[in-house]
């Protein structure tokens, strides 16, 4: 069972419009009187970060998720620091919060709700060092290349890549896992150091989508095996390329699959669960600052009849085990254990 | 540049009939560089901390050292040569003479008067009305001026001795948003690009955008301190 909200929470809730106006005006005073002025104001990007951050704070102090915050600083710390405003992007940006929470609230709520903040601020230097290891980890050759590949929206060339590694005798669904999601982790670690335009950004995951759908005209999907599965972001997540790929596993190993897409309302999703039925729903989690939504679509999915089973899967799935636990939701760490966890899956 | 370190800094005070403590030990550090703001309602103590701050008030209890230097029990005069030379203060009302013109309200603090001012001094003043926004205030009056403009003229007072340390109460609180907005982007430029330590005691949470460290009292005591727990040799820009 989950908790119901503190009252420093509730607190939290209540003043959060006031909060994050004050930690944007913090950080445009900061960066004005910076000791070497900028030339340009903080961009329409960076305050994007700062309101995802102030919603991960959100989900870190409902469901006190401090250890959670730790993990995700780190690449909020990347993100801010390859966009412009440096290395001690997340500690102003921390620092701002610690000014809001404690010049807007009283006490003793403004310290319990400054507490996770403190201490994540203690740890700052050391979470910044491990998120540049993280990010420099190098691909293989081989996904490297595919990643040229997808950059340049050479869906054809990347095709040639897959096709060639199946006539070495893998098989489609394991390239997914070999190839596929190291190629996509590898473009989102250079989307974190700012390597790449928007537009190649997109052109990569537009290529990537390209080439999942392509996957079953080239290659025979194994034998049914007599279940079926929804695939889908949770509402408000735009992370789509991870669910799309886990459906075309699924649908590679067997699977009847109906795939959704990203951020659809949870009404909607549970409209396609009552009209197909299916046995499992997959609900895909990236950021952790849609926990809320998470929770609130997956309620309304085991609201429908039949239920199916849920599991959930994604980054922001791992800081969360517990919660999500507790409403009912599974949570699976890779695709192969999707696959396997959920054969054994019943309508509940 | 300044620091100050306040060890178990009290204060008492006699109301005809008791005592009463109304500042209960406090330990804080205060760095160059820094725009500290201290904020709390009417009676929590903040005026009495900045005035034991600022060599005014004499702590009952604790001591307070001054770039190393203890200052808790100076006497009286040394205390206030500490005082002209160390810090520039800066008053919710900007207490500006009216038979003086900008340039003479600000050489008060100087000590200098009369017609013989030397060139450098002249320099300096014209340079701190430039720097603030009042180029061509120097020889009027303070009431031709707006009330911003006289809080600007306050903070070039405060400044024109090139002291380490400012020590604001309430200096936006008798100004309209826009001006306050002017007056606290001034301050915060004084802390971080002059290095100098800035304490400014506010209750006007218009001003906490431009806290680089926030500390808020109750009936005597800090009850919260945005810098608690930060690891010394973390500091960042902010």
């Amino acid at each position: 069972m989950i908790h119901p909200p503190s009252p420093a929470y509730t607190l939290f809730v209540e003043h959060y419009d006031q909060l994050l106006a004050l930690v944007h005006r913090r950080l445009a005073v900061v960066w004005q009187y910076r000791p070497q002025p900028p030339e340009a104001a903080l961009g329409e990007e960076i305050q994007d970060y700062v309101n995802e951050f102030g919603r991960l704070l959100r989900v870190v102090l409902r469901y006190h998720l401090t250890a959670a915050l730790r993990q995700e600083a780190s690449w909020y710390a990347s993100m801010l620091a390859s966009r412009g405003p440096g290395q001690e992007a997340l500690a102003l940006l921390v620092d701002s919060w610690l000014v809001a929470l404690q010049g807007i609230l009283k006490p003793p709520e403004c310290n319990i709700l400054a507490q996770p903040l403190q201490e994540l601020r203690a740890e700052l230097a050391t979470i910044v060092a491990q998120g540049q290891e993280r990010l420099h980890t190098l691909p293989t050759p081989a996904v490297a290349q595919l990643v040229e590949l997808l950059i340049a929206g050479d869906w054809r060339g990347a095709l040639g890549e897959i096709r060639a590694d199946l006539s070495l005798g893998q098989l489609a669904y394991d390239i997914i896992l070999a190839k596929l999601l190291p190629a996509m982790a590898e473009i989102g670690r250079r989307w974190e150091r700012n390597e790449l335009a928007i537009y190649q950004e997109h052109l990569a995951t537009e290529t990537v989508l390209r080439l999942l759908a392509s996957l079953p005209a080239w290659f025979a999907a194994a034998p049914p095996v007599g279940r079926s599965a929804l695939v889908t972001c949770v509402p408000g997540e735009e992370h789509q390329v991870l669910p799309l790929a886990l459906g075309m596993y699924l649908e590679l190993r067997g699977w009847r699959v109906w795939s959704l897409g990203r951020s659809l309302p949870r009404a909607q999703i549970a409209a396609a669960v009552t009209a197909f039925k299916p046995d499992v729903v997959f609900l895909s989690l990236t950021m952790l600052s849609r926990l809320e939504e998470a929770l609130a679509a997956a309620a309304q999915v085991q609201s429908c009849q039949p239920a199916p089973t849920i599991f959930m899967g994604g980054r922001g799935t791992i800081a969360a085990q517990q919660v999500l636990a507790a409403a009912g939701i599974e949570v699976v760490q890779d695709f192969a254990q999707a696959h396997s966890r959920a054969l054994g899956g019943t309508h509940a | 540049m300044a620091d100050l370190r306040l060890e178990n800094i009290a204060r008492d005070f006699y109301d005809g009939r008791q005592l009463r403590r109304v500042l209960f030990p406090i330990n804080l550090t205060f760095k160059p560089g820094e725009l500290t703001v201290l904020a709390g309602p009417s009676g929590s103590g903040k005026t009495t901390l900045l005035s034991i701050i600022g060599l005014v008030l004499r702590p009952s209890e604790g001591r307070m050292w001054l770039s190393g230097r203890e200052v808790t029990g100076l006497a009286d005069d040394v205390a206030s040569k500490m005082r002209l030379a160390t810090y520039g203060f800066v008053f919710q009302q900007p207490m500006l003479i009216d038979g003086l013109s900008v340039q003479d309200n600000i050489l008060l603090a100087l000590g200098i008067q009369g017609a013989h001012i030397p060139g450098v001094v002249r320099q300096r003043v014209a340079e701190l009305l430039t720097s603030l926004g009042l180029a061509d205030t120097a020889r009027l009056p303070p009431q031709m001026i707006s009330g911003g403009m006289k809080q600007r003229v306050s903070i070039a007072r405060a400044l024109i001795k090139d002291p380490a340390i400012i020590l604001c109460d309430e200096p936006t609180s008798a100004l309209d948003a826009e001006n306050g907005q002017v007056v606290m982007g001034i301050l915060k430029k004084i802390a971080v690009a002059e290095k100098r330590l800035v304490v400014v005691v506010s209750h006007d949470a218009r001003v906490f955008p431009f806290a680089d460290r926030l500390i808020k009292m109750e009936n005597g005591t800090v009850v919260a301190d945005t810098a608690a727990g930060k690891p010394q040799g973390l500091d960042v820009a902010s």
